[in-house]
């Protein structure tokens, strides 16, 4: 059995007002087949899309909306106001005082919560069945009728400041998953964070607030997902009643800066006496599953889900049984990749050393690995189990309420159709050796890399090289 | 289940078809043909099954000198079975796409497996090997003690950690539950191979079994399916007895002194147990005074009102053995006295006056809307369940239990809270350099 110790994570995760299990459920691979959990997809007439996924194991409902809009659609300087905008969305509408959708939620024994990235802001329940029209009409409320001024604005600013100081700040990790962001993304707004600098932060204002939500929150923007004990008759019927009347609005473009291409490897080091036991990253720039299809490369995501599933794949990866159980020079190793989001994915190895001295060791260790694969390649045979484990995990996958209805929401919300989502276990199938080798070579080259380090006690006095 | 019946209620007022997927939240009492009995959730919405299994006797009946023995096997059951060593068997299992592990209690060692329909034979027959034919190999053996030699180690230096153990001490006594799942370092560090055998062999027994499962699945072919992964085991083990715990009706005041400058606060007195007639009344007064998260009168009177603390909650304990409420909180060393004086006094007034309709509607409306979200996967259904059986509730409990949450008034309550709640009575054990404090006893929180 596999003890998980404590340590930071440095995932590009999304942050939320509250706690999130969305890095866990993104970390699932997307479910086998739409139409295996009879999914059915509608459009309003004002163009807001709906997916519904009945399950009825339980007189239960989960329900999120999400807005195709993140942080990295933000102004220069203002890109933490879709984060900012997210807390804000819990105060008072016309009709509801504030926090009383939330109060309303979890007096009927269900729980809210909500979550930015940098491509979407997504806004979620889960709740007994027969509350639905209660959470429905209270989302389609808040998607128009908010109401801002400074007395609720500012003291929020607050509060995303000290969430700040909290996660990112007095967080190791979360300070060095900033830096490493920053190498990695040399003009795309991804290298941003998601939460904002905190000199930005401090000067964000209601009106800022405000042209945010105006701009973006539209319901020809949006996409409603239902799970759970309900047809797609009784959503329809209630997402018209609710959504139907409201307007849609003409939308800004999304333009994004692009990356020019990467010429030299970098290299970062944070040390902090809050950090119990070193560790290592290594993370290189991918395409996303979004931009493969649009640069005609479709079958690399697929190809380095299938690679970090044979490098990473838990307790029978390569990085595992090599630096674990076989040199016993880790305590923890593995690799994973991520092509969820809209402009760009990426892949990461990982390592903790066993003897906190032999951080060099483990690093030399992923690098003989990545040596190793690109030299020999990867067998039929370990292609074909990664296959057939990350099938299953799919299938897995969807015995639960809300990873379905996350998954469903994320996808389509990141640029990808139902059609993708239903085509995903037949692409994986068709990725061959020679797909992840090319894959592999294109990605897994210096000059893409960055290696960020962590390690106890005195602070860092010079970069390596 | 009623919640189901009231939802479909009231969608039949909007409703025309309904899908023609199954609609199982009816719990069957299924009987193998080797006589074990299942109880069911059958869904077939997605292809996958999964079980809950438990068996009772958990850490708190680990022979003398053997204490920490089922948390060590915990960790063994994926360790290698059979011809099949660490390694294949973990490959196995990801070959299988298995969720699959085990957990140590105090009154239960339970295991749970997650498997797609397609694999389910082979993936009991790997739980059976587990179970009847363990390796404990050297290498894994010593590998799982490390981390619990570990965990036992982190247990002494975090001070809430070493504050529980000196709770448990205060409030049992010389009672097995006042034990550390862990056991000793001694003990832990002692543990063989044979010992671990011995556990499996007096332990993990048909007697003792009790087998859930939610999923794609009929009653027949799960007879067939448990019969295959259990029907192996022995029929009877060791008796798996305890004394029935005195939970101490004393108040006392201990302090762990620890040099960190927000200390942590634990507390507990007598409460119910699961089999009691006001367990429902004890339950829903607990919300109120302390359970219910942000709503609960000690948030609102410590937290809310006060910024003494970043949060307090009180829970009810119900073992086989025993039943408490227990609560904790932190805050600065200058502000103990203040809050444990004023959690007494919070502990007083729901004795004297109860809770209020609205504070017990309330407490009532989330108890009841919360429950079904048990239920949500496979794997949370047949844990559910098999929670239920391992309490002895009956197989009509979920039905019952909103009935009788329903039909509990605010006399009931404010009786039990009357009959129950004692100031005095709270075993108090602070962790840290707390000031003001008269008449606290020093421990040594080992």
């Amino acid at each position: 059995m596999r003890l998980h110790l404590r340590s930071f994570s440095l995932r590009p995760a999304a942050i939320c007002a509250g706690l999130s299990f969305w890095t866990l459920v993104l970390a699932a691979p997307l479910p086998a087949q739409a139409d295996l959990f009879d999914a059915e997809t509608f459009t309003l007439k004002n163009g807001m899309e709906v997916v519904v996924l009945p399950r009825h194991l339980a007189p239960v409902v989960f329900q999120v909306v999400v807005y195709k809009v993140g942080a990295a659609d933000g102004e220069p300087g203002k890109n933490g106001v879709a984060h900012f905008l997210e807390h804000l969305m819990f105060k008072a509408t016309k009709k509801l005082a504030a926090g009383q959708f939330s109060q309303d939620v979890d007096r009927l024994g269900g729980t809210d919560n909500a979550f930015t990235n940098q491509d979407m802001t997504a806004y979620h329940q889960e709740i007994a069945a027969a509350n639905l029209p209660m959470i429905m009409a209270a989302e389609a409320d808040r998607m128009v009728n908010l109401q801002l001024d400074d007395s609720v604005v500012l003291p929020e600013r607050d509060v995303i400041l000290n969430e700040r100081g909290q996660n990112v700040e007095s967080n190791p990790g979360g300070r060095l998953s900033e830096a490493m962001n920053a190498a990695i993304y040399q003009n795309h707004p991804y290298g941003l964070p998601i939460i904002g600098w905190r000199h930005e932060m401090e000067q964000y204002s209601t009106e800022d607030a405000l042209r945010f939500y105006r701009r973006w929150y539209a319901p020809n923007n949006a996409i409603l997902v239902v799970s759970g004990d309900v047809t797609a008759a009784e959503v329809k019927a209630l997402a018209e009643k609710n959504f139907g009347a409201l307007e849609a609005h003409k939308l800004p473009e999304r333009n994004r800066l692009q990356e020019p291409p990467a010429e030299a490897a970098r290299r970062l080091a944070l040390s902090s006496p809050e950090v119990e036991h070193p560790s290592i990253w290594r993370r290189y720039m991918t395409e996303s599953y979004r931009t493969a299809k649009v640069n005609q490369d479709a079958v690399s995501p697929y190809a380095l889900s299938l690679l970090s599933e044979i490098l990473g794949g838990g307790a029978v990866g390569r990085l595992y049984r090599k630096l674990v159980i076989e040199q016993g020079v880790a305590l923890s190793a593995g690799a994973s990749f991520n092509g969820d989001p809209r402009d760009y994915g990426s892949f990461t190895f990982y390592a903790s050393p066993r003897d906190p001295a032999d951080l060099p060791k483990a690093e030399a260790a992923i690098d003989a690995e990545i040596a190793a694969l690109l030299k020999d390649g990867v067998t039929e045979t370990e292609l074909s189990d990664a296959k057939n484990r990350l099938l299953l995990e799919a299938a897995k996958a969807r015995d639960s309420l809300n990873g379905p209805a996350l998954l469903v929401a994320e996808a389509l919300a990141g640029g990808e159709t139902m059609a993708d989502i239903q085509a995903w276990p037949e692409r994986i199938q068709a990725v061959t050796v020679d797909d992840i080798m090319k894959t592999a070579r294109k990605v897994l080259t210096t000059e893409n890399s960055v290696t960020a380090t962590l390690t106890p006690q005195e602070p860092a006095t010079a970069v390596a090289p | 289940m009623m919640m189901k019946n009231l939802c479909r209620a009231t969608f039949l007022l909007f409703l025309t078809v309904l899908p023609g997927a199954a609609i199982a939240t009816d719990i069957q009492r299924v009987t193998s043909p080797a006589g074990i009995e299942i109880w069911l959730v059958e869904d077939h919405t997605v292809p996958i099954i999964s079980l809950s299994f438990g068996f009772a006797g958990g850490t708190a009946v680990d022979p003398k000198g053997k204490e920490g023995v089922a948390t060590l096997a915990s960790g063994l059951f994926d360790e290698g079975a059979g011809d099949i060593d660490s390694a294949a068997f973990q490959q196995r299992i990801a070959e299988l796409g298995l969720d699959y592990g085990f957990n140590a209690s105090a009154d239960s060692f339970t295991g749970s497996l997650r498997t797609l329909t397609q694999n389910k034979d082979a993936a009991v027959d790997l739980l059976a090997l587990a179970l009847t034919k363990p390796r404990f190999d050297p290498e894994p053996v010593e590998r799982m003690r490390k981390q619990f030699l570990i965990a036992i180690d982190g247990e002494q230096r975090d001070p809430g950690s070493a504050a529980y153990r000196v709770l448990e001490r205060k409030l049992l006594g010389d009672h097995p539950y006042a034990r550390s799942n862990y056991g000793t370092k001694e003990s832990m560090s002692a543990l063989t191979p044979d010992d671990l055998r011995q556990f499996v062999k007096d332990r993990l027994t048909r007697d003792h079994l009790y087998v859930a499962a939610a999923g794609d699945i009929n009653p027949v072919d799960l007879g067939k399916l448990v019969d295959r992964a259990f029907a192996g085991l022995p029929a009877k083990g060791v008796a798996a007895d305890l004394p029935e715990a005195i939970v101490s009706p004393v108040g006392s005041l201990s302090v762990v002194e620890r040099a960190i400058p927000q200390a942590t606060v634990l507390f507990a007195q007598p409460g119910v147990k699961r089999s009691d007639k006001d367990f429902f009344a004890v339950y829903l007064m607990n919300y109120v005074l302390g359970g219910g998260g942000f709503s609960s009168r000690l948030m609102t009177e410590l937290r809310e009102k006060r910024g003494l603390t970043y949060g307090i909650n009180t829970d009810l304990v119900t073992l086989d053995h025993a039943g408490f409420l227990t609560g904790s909180f932190e805050t600065p060393n200058a502000k103990v006295k203040e809050t444990i004086d004023l959690l007494r006094a919070e502990w007083q007034r729901m004795a004297e006056t109860g809770p209020d309709e609205a504070e017990l509607d309330s407490a009532r409306t989330y108890l009841l809307g919360y429950y079904p979200r048990n239920l949500t996967t496979t794997a949370k259904a047949a844990e559910t369940l098999l929670g239920i059986q391992m309490d002895h509730l009956g197989i009509d409990y979920m039905e019952r239990r909103q009935k009788e949450i329903s039909a509990v008034t605010i006399d009931d309550v404010k009786r039990v809270a009357k009959a129950l709640l004692k100031a005095d009575a709270l075993t108090v054990v602070v962790a840290g350099k707390p000031e003001g404090l008269v008449g606290a006893e020093i421990v040594p929180g080992q």
